[in-house]
């Protein structure tokens, strides 16, 4: 049990904590609401780079003109509340059918992904941003790496249980109402649009918070970091888990991150690093296919209310 | 004409016309088995690494390798059907995130199969010298099947068995199946249609750029974008419309809006669209 | 009719035309407060889209509506659906909507009262621990004297989506009851309710008109439109033939003309 193996280990659960936040927002967004968000990755990133641009100073860096030199906890909140500025202009979209929401928050994401490898002046570009951190500083490889495990594990849980605390609340019943017959919620009064515009706009913002959190101790933010697969990848893993089921979204990813661990240590092929790379998501792919033929409640099936 | 203006128009031709090969069969399932197939970008990869293999390693000519790569797609497109899609008929959700799936398999299966280094298909093809402006043989051939393609769908459409089949369906399917049409059968046309002429639209593509595993999903979002676009009915017009306008709308914008933003141009004038076909339909 | 009640919901004029099809011919109706009004006619004259305008689901061409004095054709043009809720206006669906997935008690938890503040600020709220949410406990209970009222309290548990037209029905106007509304539009109540829950929704229904609430029912079976009704309307083709009280519609010559070879009169 040698130090560098335990602090990837931890690295390995921090990551796994990370996207359980995400996977815990698109159920919220999904599972609870029924808005289909495909522009996953575009929230992360404007979270990541808004608080890598906040904390960054200026002088630092000569390919970058904007920076404010911000502590993070500020720069944490203040990513947090741009982004669902964001959001809030683009949930207008959430009175669209189905299929133009999903193609136009995939868009979304994809220009966001643009921007941030091109302004160079903003972003940095391909090259990106690094955030010094005093924490990094301050302590060693295994310190470091159990204050970012913590630090996301304390972030998961208080995401879980607000998510959940919402879904059984009236928020959260409307929700659930707008998502099972929208047109019997609007008689009864309720502001369907306005309602899911919440909703994103929430959803958006936790997001912003992952990727801000996991930009934060990652110590920097660059373009390939937030591709669209990451999009996807949560989406496999929510349904992997059974939509609309936050105990599910755990299992998800828990299951889609193990797949990826096996795969990288037992299908290294030497003289073909495709096939290992491949072949992670062509079982993947397999496995979403399968699953959503046979069970498309996913493993652990619809979520059970309390009253039910 | 100046080179500037030609080079400007040679763009917008040959985006409306790769764009208008790729997104036809997608937009003949997207109308029929109305789901967004995510899939069919790869399908075109697929398409065009056969080729590859038929030409670099097999030696074959390469319009034969064409023709026999197109028919295989087809067929490779209702086999895939018959083992996935078939199964969740009508749930346009479930097949969207099937399609995610089967996506993902074709593209890290032509990943593994042809590994990630670039593949180039010789194709040299003469060019043609009018009035002193160089017209690129790639470009007359893209023309040549987009025209192809249109003229094949519309003869299709309006005077085949089958291509009636497909209208009755793609309008109502409960209804067509009431009046005998075979639905299964009409869909297993779609599919070879769809599946043959993504492999064309990879050969395409082949023209102009060296073959990656992730070439043809490049163009997915644009591809759903110019299905949206183009209506509720099968009318390929319509399609090579919406290739134009998005095409158009991009080469506009570019004299504004820096080239690596291209998507972002071609997503705004999709949101424009969809927001005024809104208003329209109140 | 002796006292002249308040009328509290009046359609002027309205005309709806989807293609070339008049749905609604220039409609003119009034509805009077605490009373049972019945929309009669055969199938496909406009009844249903007549009630979605005025519940907002189908923007009108032209006419006006007013409720409770106000002008509100506005309201309807825009399609602003929960607005008119709010206001008071409540329909039921032909087709029993709720909430399937949800259990009956739940789904009677879901219409939304004035105490309730759903804005952002209060829902991030909810993330301090140990915040109750304060108005679950009011509102379940509410809930729960519902369903004893509704004679359902042994299904609380049970979903909705697995219950027969008839529960489904009953749940529906407790639902639309707990919104508070004036007026109760109901299309078709009876319809796919097995006998022996008919008569128990056309006591609610008279229950209701007792406390005062207004009740315009769309209906086919016309025993209990003949037998409850205050008002009758024949709407075919999108115009209105003839109105009045349910003796004078039962001798009508033309409303007899206008059901003969077009549909079957359901007489049960």
């Amino acid at each position: 049990m040698t130090t560098p193996f335990i602090a990837f280990c931890l690295s390995f659960l921090a990551l796994f904590l990370f996207y359980v936040i995400l996977t815990l927002a698109l159920n919220l967004q999904w599972g609870q609401a029924g808005i289909l968000n495909f522009g996953l990755v575009g929230f992360v990133a404007l979270g990541a780079y808004i608080t890598a641009i906040c904390m960054l100073d200026p002088s630092t860096l000569e390919y970058i003109d904007v920076g404010f030199g911000l502590p993070f906890p500020i720069a944490f909140v203040i990513a947090i509340i741009v982004t669902g500025i964001i959001a809030w202009l683009v949930s207008a979209i959430v009175r669209l059918g189905l299929e133009e929401l999903a193609i136009i928050t995939l868009a979304f994401a994809e220009v966001v992904h643009i921007a941030i490898s091109n302004e160079t002046w903003l972003t940095g570009g391909t090259t990106g941003i690094y955030i010094s951190s005093f924490l990094d500083e301050k302590l060693g490889l295994l310190g470091y790496n159990v204050v970012f495990t913590v630090v996301l594990l304390v972030a998961a849980l208080l995401v879980y249980y607000f998510t959940t605390k919402l879904n059984f609340s009236q928020f959260g019943r409307i929700s659930n109402a707008i998502r099972q017959d929208e047109i019997k919620a609007k008689s009864l009064g309720i502001n369907t649009v306005s309602h899911r515009m919440k909703v994103f706009v929430i959803g958006s913002m936790i997001m912003a918070a992952a990727g801000s959190l996991y930009a934060y101790f990652g110590l920097r933010v660059v373009p390939e970091l937030y591709p669209v697969g990451l999009t996807f990848a949560v989406w496999i893993a929510l349904i992997l888990g059974g939509s609309g089921n936050n105990r599910g979204a755990v299992l998800g990813i828990g299951i889609y991150m193990l797949m990826d661990m096996l795969a990288r240590l037992y299908l290294d092929i030497p003289g073909h690093p495709e096939i290992a790379a491949g072949l992670k998501f062509v079982i993947i792919g397999l496995l979403l296919v399968i699953l959503i033929i046979r069970r498309p409640e996913g493993i652990l099936g619809p979520k059970r209310s309390r009253y039910a | 004409m100046t080179s500037q203006v030609w080079s400007i128009i040679n763009s917008f031709l040959l985006e409306t016309f790769i764009l208008f090969i790729l997104a036809a069969g997608f937009f003949l399932v997207h109308r029929t088995a109305k789901f967004l197939n995510i899939a069919h970008g790869d399908y075109a990869t697929l398409g065009a690494y056969l080729v590859w293999t038929f030409v670099s390693v097999l030696g074959w000519n390469i319009w034969i390798a064409m023709v026999i790569s197109i028919i295989a797609m087809g067929f490779i497109a209702i086999g895939i059907d018959q083992v996935t899609y078939k199964y969740l008929r009508g749930a346009p959700l479930a097949l969207l995130l099937c399609s995610i799936g089967v996506g993902l398999v074709v593209r890290y299966g032509i990943f593994m199969a042809w590994g990630a280094r670039f593949k180039k298909i010789a194709f040299a093809l003469p060019n043609i010298e009018i009035f002193g402006t160089v017209i690129s043989g790639s470009l007359i051939l893209t023309l040549a099947f987009g025209g192809f393609v249109i003229l094949l769908a519309y003869y299709l459409l309006k005077y085949t068995g089958l291509g009636t089949s497909v209208r009755a369906v793609a309008d109502n399917s409960l209804l067509a199946e009431s009046f005998g049409i075979d639905t299964e059968k009409t869909l297993k046309f779609v599919w070879f249609l769809s599946g043959s002429s993504a492999a064309l639209g990879g050969v395409v593509l082949a023209l102009y750029r060296p073959l990656t595993f992730e070439m043809g999903f490049m163009w997915i979002l644009l591809i759903i974008a110019v299905s949206i676009l183009a209506g509720t009915k099968i009318k390929f017009p319509l399609l090579l419309g919406a290739c134009g306008i998005i095409a158009g709308g991009t080469e506009l914008g570019l004299f504004f809006i820096p080239e690596a933003y291209r998507l972002g141009i071609g997503f705004v004038i999709l949101v424009i669209a969809i927001l005024i076909r809104r208003v329209v339909e109140k | 009719m002796h006292n002249k009640a308040k009328i509290i919901l009046q359609c002027e004029n309205l005309k709806k035309s989807f293609g070339a099809t008049r749905a609604v011919d220039g409609c003119s109706l009034e509805f009077q407060e605490g009373t049972i009004t019945s929309i009669i006619g055969p199938n496909g004259s406009g009844k249903t889209t007549l009630f979605n305008i005025i519940t907002g689901f189908t923007p009108p061409d032209s006419g006006k509506v007013y409720y409770k004095d106000k002008d509100i054709t506005k309201l309807c043009m825009k399609s602003k659906s929960y607005a008119l809720a709010d206001l008071g206006i409540a329909q039921s669906f032909q087709l029993a909507r709720g909430f399937g997935e949800m259990a009956i008690l739940e789904s009677l938890m879901v219409p939304p009262t004035i105490a309730d503040d759903n804005s952002l600020f209060t829902v991030f709220q909810l993330l301090l621990p140990g915040r109750k949410e304060t108005s679950r406990l009011e509102r379940e209970k509410k809930a729960r004297e519902m369903l004893k009222e509704l004679g359902l309290e042994e299904k609380s548990a049970e979903k909705l989506q697995d219950q027969d037209v008839g529960t489904q029905k009953l749940v529906e106007l407790g639902q639309i009851f707990l919104l508070g509304p004036s007026i109760f539009l109901l299309d078709e109540p009876l319809a796919g309710v097995s006998r022996d829950k008919v008569p128990i929704l056309l006591n609610h229904i008279k229950g209701l008109r007792e406390m005062g609430k207004t009740i315009v029912m769309i209906e086919h079976k016309m025993e209990p439109v003949l037998n409850i009704s205050d008002m009758i309307y024949v709407l075919v083709k999108g115009k209105i033939l003839v109105n009045g009280s349910p003796d004078e519609i039962r001798n009508d010559q033309r409303v007899k003309e206008a059901y003969l070879g077009v549909s079957s009169v359901r007489t049960e």
